[in-house]
């Protein structure tokens, strides 16, 4: 084993936007450094991840930069020069093809083994690795043939060529499809089926293998890629299956076996997570260091998810390695968000007042509370100003800081059905389940509140394994309140129910994770528990005549198998997942006896559970409504809060909607009419569908989407910074990522009489020049239109409608299905 | 149709439409003019002015169709405003006239509003009528995923081609190509053509089957394979096809073969479906070339008409 003679202060791992700002601010102080990355070339991920010639955005734009680095806007060739030019400038002692393998010894005197061998020793390190993981090479002879890749830019200038992908994921799976149009694709998949995938994707790869357009090699393990002399293809492949050794010829051999977590190196490393969830960030303490005394972390590692951002953390962590304690870089955003503050002091202070106040951020660290405030704003209500109102959806955590908020069913303050005091969160039912609120919210007092957009919320809730079970009890704890006032008949005041009688209730939760098919519980089992949707949803069906029929639809937020319960009985249905579905399981017994404290409520429920089965009875000769909820399940309309649907009996075709939609959105239709997926007369054209727990939102760098008052997902144009990843995470394919021309304005009169300018509902074009960075559009649900949806509006016929999937149910049922 | 714009806030169009026809048959019951009725009268005026508004207004509804924006009511009640008030005038302007027709220009206003209103009418049917058939015509579907359906038949196709014999193969891979570029410029021809393809493969296919399932093999000369023979050797459908049915009377009836008719009976159907689709889309469109170049002409025989009853 060969090792490094030379010791460093400084070990830094990952040559990111973060770990080459720490390890240019080490070598302009003159600190013996070593950057270390495991890639060819710097910066991977801006590298390799990035398209060419991607504008890459600095945002937040008023966060400062703090570096001894460059960096500004610009296109990734430039970002990357710059960097090139400052290494050199500054001699950073970098090197490549390195990667991290394990770290022993402790502080001031750790040994970096890399991969290769090499042992490197450093009294501090930095680990700046990202969370993009490293590209899963398959470490099989011929690897580095021209032939291999590891990414496809444009499937579609590919044509009749013999593809090989080797993969099962999503990625692999979207190439596969994309390139088996015109080319001959292989997909060699080391399982046997594609369950790792979206099911989307793995129902499309299913379908298209058993088309024979694409073969698929199961249980196959790559051997060796060899050179292939002579006509046709310049490679081909071994690969070991079932069958025994196969050779497949190919032109181009797409490597897509995903990129290796870090968990696992990092767990080795001793690094600690507050939670054994994926998507958690390690711990990271003051001064950025992680709970193993010496190890710092920044950058994407560290939660944070922008290129600026990570450059201040790198130059940071090398002023705290130094022993100098820095005003952090966002001083001025937080002073900016707490100034207001009723008795300002200054951050620090302001700061510990929130821990103190606030239990839920009692235990977290000085880093993640500033990344919390810094995204938040403060809000302030005067005695008898309305939070929000029964409709509303929350856009973020509203935290009281001073003050009291009442609740309340008709919007009279004085008839309270309960009061929230100082510390207690607001909007977490509504944020967390995508459902509108349903009670009003009214200060009782000058309240000053703290409002955090769902995101940076959730990277709170799972920075800290507490928080997110104390979140998660209280969110069962209200949702369950909130499904009991669905029981009370109108008129009655909630003044008695208590929040805190269904906390022993909630307490008692199972979280059941399933997957799509699986059965809740049976027709004629045994009731003994009743359940309320997380996410995803549920079908109640019935046998009848030998034929199962789909009775109810059950989404996210509500709650079933609760009428056996008040009728008595064994079940009445089978209740079975439609998608991924998380549900909390509740005892049944411990119901009653919250219901035994409410003899209205008890009386109200067995009414309602009772008619309910009335109607069902009459319904169950409809075969329409079983085929109708199917579809619009299949197609993921249930997942959506408002899902435009045609009726395909009146559309006409004229395409107007799609005329409205571009003339009122820059030139761009965010509606395809034509695409997207038909049952009998019900077309579900692609548009997005505003859905409850929104896929797009999920790993957005700048939290540009966000769920708006009035219900809908949309996303900030000018934080936007044209990444792409809600363009992959949409399951339904609805967001365009787009650099458009700004269509020329319309004279309606002068094109009617004389045929000049444009037409009006004509879509613009694209721009491809590079000159304007590409944004992320979709539907707004044209929330800045008095009038609604500008589709439904244009629709000469009546055939397009905007609605929940529970109205379109009743809509479809009603209507002509029946011939 | 709970929500079309014939049914639109229950019928309060047709409800206002004949409660106009009917106040206006009403007055020129009791109106007893000096003179026959005509437009010259004070119910003449008063009719004609409300039809001249009513024609304004119906003309607007190009105008209203392409606002998109800062807009009150839903397109969906403009037109069924716009489709009973139109019927309605067809009373009002016949009464308006009091059934004085002569070859002047006054007439050939009425005529060109009835004509008007006629293609009006057609529309509507068509409106209710051909949306159905559409998607009847293409299930669960679309054209595009018909069009995918036809690429994956084709690709199926050639590779069974392949394995039959190069020859087949070669005149595969042809009509492929042949029919690929014509599915990017669908017109009116293309699409006959492709139909004629579909329907001779068809008839080709038909044909071997019929001999390849017969025990006895048919003469040549009492099928319809020798008239496909004859129709035109040098199209490349025909050969392919006189091909395949040389194939079925050579060789021993490969399984191949059959796939590739079955591929081919497929994809006949499919390009049947496609044009199909082509011809009800059209029928929702054209109709329109009829009604608002009559709209206009209406219009204009209009100002005419007013004009020169004022003026003389
Ligand atoms: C497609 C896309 C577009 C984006 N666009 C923008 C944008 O326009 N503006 C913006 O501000 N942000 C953007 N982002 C986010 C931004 O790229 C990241 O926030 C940033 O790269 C994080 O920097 P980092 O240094 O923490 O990690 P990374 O940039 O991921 O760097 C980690 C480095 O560590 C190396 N490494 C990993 N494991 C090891 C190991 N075991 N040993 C040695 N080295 C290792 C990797 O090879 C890599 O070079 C975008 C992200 C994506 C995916
Ligand atoms: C004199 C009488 C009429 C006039 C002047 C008139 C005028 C017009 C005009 C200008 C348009 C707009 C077309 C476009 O821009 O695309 C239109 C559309 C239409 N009209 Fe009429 N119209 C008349 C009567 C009628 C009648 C009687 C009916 C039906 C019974 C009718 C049914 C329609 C329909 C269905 C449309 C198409 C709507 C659409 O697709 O957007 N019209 N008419
Ligand atoms: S963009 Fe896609 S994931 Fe996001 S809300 Fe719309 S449909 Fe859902
Ligand atoms: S909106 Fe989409 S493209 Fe824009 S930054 Fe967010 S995830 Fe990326």
């Amino acid at each position: 084993m060969s090792s490094d003679s030379s010791s460093y202060k400084v070990a830094i791992i990952g040559s990111g936007p973060a770990g080459l700002s720490a390890a240019a601010r080490a070598a302009e102080l003159g600190i013996p450094h070593i950057l270390i990355e495991s890639a060819p070339d710097i910066s991977n991920t801006v590298n390799f991840w990035y398209q060419k010639g991607k504008h890459v955005m600095d945002e937040p734009a008023n966060m400062p930069l703090r570096s001894s680095t460059k960096f500004e806007e610009g296109t990734r060739e430039e970002v990357l020069q710059a960097w090139k030019e400052d290494i050199d400038r500054l001699k950073i002692n970098l090197r490549f093809n390195s990667a991290l393998k394990a770290i022993s010894g402790d502080r001031g005197a750790f040994e970096v083994a890399l991969a290769n061998g090499e042992v490197i020793q450093a009294q501090s390190v930095i680990l700046a690795i990202g969370t993009m993981g490293n590209i899963r090479k398959l470490g099989i002879p011929g690897e580095d043939h021209p032939a291999v890749a590891y990414k496809l830019d444009d499937a579609s200038l590919l044509k009749g060529q013999r593809i090989i992908v080797v993969g099962a994921g999503d990625s692999a799976i979207e190439d596969a499809i994309a390139l088996s149009k015109n080319n001959k694709v292989t997909v060699i998949n080391r399982r046997e089926g594609f369950d790792r995938a979206k099911s989307r994707n793995a129902a499309a790869i299913l379908r298209a293998i058993q088309n024979k357009e694409i073969d698929c090699i199961y249980g196959g393990v790559p051997e060796s890629v060899l050179a292939r002399t002579g006509e046709g293809a310049s490679a081909e492949m071994i690969v070991e299956s079932a069958n025994g050794s196969i050779t497949v010829p190919a032109d181009l051999i797409i490597i897509r076996a995903g990129a290796m977590p870090q968990r696992k190196l990092l767990d080795s490393l001793g690094v600690g997570f507050p939670n054994e969830a994926e998507t958690a960030f390690p711990i990271i303490g003051e001064g950025y260091q992680s709970t193993r005394a010496g190890i710092y972390i920044v950058g994407a590692l560290a939660g944070c998810p922008l290129i600026k951002e990570a450059m201040n953390q790198g130059y940071e962590a090398i002023e705290f390695i130094e022993g100098r304690s820095i005003d952090p870089a966002d001083e001025g955003l937080l002073e900016e968000v707490l100034k207001n503050l009723p008795d300002y002091r200054g951050v620090k202070e302001a700061l510990t007042d929130l821990k103190t106040n606030v239990p839920m951020l009692s235990e977290v660290t000085t880093l993640v509370l500033r990344e919390y405030v810094r995204e938040s704003e403060l809000l302030f209500l005067k005695a008898g100003e309305v939070l929000y109102k029964p409709g509303d959806y929350a856009q973020g955590i509203s935290a009281i800081l001073k003050g009291s908020l009442a609740l309340s069913r008709d919007g009279n303050a004085s008839e309270r059905n309960y009061q929230y005091t100082v510390g207690s969160l607001q909007g977490l039912t509504s944020i967390k389940s995508g459902l509108p609120q349903d009670v009003w919210s009214i200060a009782l007092e000058d309240t000053v509140l703290l409002e955090t957009p769902l995101r940076a919320s959730q990277k709170l809730f799972n920075s800290v394994d507490s928080i997110k079970k104390t979140i998660d009890h209280i969110f069962t704890r209200r949702i369950l309140l909130r499904s009991f006032v669905t029981l009370l008949p109108e008129d009655s005041l909630l003044e008695d129910i208590n929040e805190m009688h269904f906390d022993a209730l909630a307490g008692d939760v199972e979280l059941m994770s399933l997957k799509a098919g699986q059965v809740v519980y049976q027709e004629g089992a045994v009731t003994d528990a009743f359940y309320i949707i997380r996410s995803g949803a549920v079908t109640l069906s019935r046998d009848f005549e030998g034929k199962t029929q789909v009775q109810h639809l059950i989404s996210t937020g509500e709650w079933f198998g609760n009428d056996e319960i008040f009728l008595g009985g064994n079940r009445l249905d089978t209740a079975t997942t439609t998608s991924r579905t998380e549900i909390l399981k509740l005892d049944a017994s411990k119901l009653m006896a919250v219901l035994a404290r409410y003899p209205s409520i008890q009386h109200a429920a067995e009414r309602r559970a009772r008619n309910m089965l009335l109607k069902e009875q009459q319904k169950s000769t409809e075969t329409n409504t079983s085929a109708v909820i199917s579809f619009l399940d299949e197609t993921g309309v249930v997942e959506g809060t408002n899902v435009l649907v045609i009726d395909e009996a009146l559309c006409v075709r004229c395409d107007n909607c799609e005329k409205a939609c571009a003339e009122t959105h820059g030139g761009i239709s965010r509606l395809n009419r034509k695409a997207g997926d038909t049952f009998a007369t019900i077309h579900v054209p692609v548009a997005c569908r505003h859905c409850y727990d929104p896929s797009c939102m999920k790993d957005c760098p700048p939290d540009a989407i966000s769920r708006q008052a009035d219900g809908d997902i949309s996303i900030n144009a000018n934080t936007c910074i044209g990444c792409g990843n809600c363009v992959a995470n949409c399951p339904f394919g609805v967001v365009q990522l787009v650099a458009a021309k700004p269509p020329e304005p319309t004279s309606l009169l002068s094109w009617l009489l004389f045929g000049k300018g444009r037409p009006p509902g004509q879509e613009t074009e694209h721009l491809h020049d590079g000159t304007t960075s590409k944004k992320a559009v979709k539907c707004d649900l044209c929330v800045h239109q008095a009038s609604g949806p500008a589709c439904v509006q244009a629709c000469p016929t009546g055939a397009a409608l905007r609605k929940s999937p529970d109205q379109l149910v009743r809509i479809f049922e009603a209507s002509h299905l029946n011939h | 149709m709970n929500r079309s714009f014939i049914r639109q806030d229950q019928f309060l169009y047709l409800k206002i439409a004949l409660g106009l026809c009917c106040i206006s048959i009403f007055l020129y019951v009791v109106d007893d003019p000096v003179g026959p009725p005509s437009g010259n009268s004070w119910l003449g005026y008063t009719l004609g002015t409300v039809g001249t508004l009513i024609i304004v207004w119906l003309v607007w509804f190009g105008v209203r169709k392409r606002q998109y924006t800062g807009t009150r009511y839903s397109l969906t009640r403009w037109l069924s405003a716009h489709v009973y008030m139109g019927t309605a005038l067809l009373v009002i302007g016949t009464l308006h006239c009091g059934f004085q027709f002569d070859d002047n220009i006054h007439t050939m206003a009425y005529i060109l509003m009835v004509l008007t209103i006629l293609s009006g009418m057609i529309g509507v049917y068509y409106y209710l009528t051909v949306p159905g058939l559409i998607s009847a015509n293409i299930k669960n579907s679309n054209a595009q995923q018909l069009h995918e359906t036809i690429d994956q038949i084709d690709r199926k196709a050639l590779e069974i081609a392949r394995q039959i014999d190069s020859h087949v193969h070669e005149m595969m891979a042809y009509t492929i190509h042949t029919t690929l570029k014509e599915r990017r410029h669908p017109s009116k021809k293309v699409l006959m053509d492709m139909l004629r393809v579909g329907e001779t493969i068809k008839e080709a296919s038909k044909a071997c089957y019929c001999s390849l399932t017969k025990e006895e093999s048919i003469a040549p000369s009492d099928t319809p394979v020798s008239d496909l023979k004859q129709k035109d050797p040098s199209d490349p459908h025909m050969r392919l096809s006189a091909i395949i049915i040389d194939l079925s009377f050579n060789r021993s009836p490969g399984e191949k073969l059959q796939q590739l008719l079955d591929l081919i009976n497929e994809k006949a159907t499919c390009i049947h479906k496609l044009h199909l689709d082509r011809v009800y889309n059209r029928r929702l469109k054209i109709w329109l070339m009829f009604h608002v170049p009559l709209s206009l002409a209406t219009l204009i025989a209009l100002v005419i008409h007013i004009v020169s009853v004022f003026y003389y």
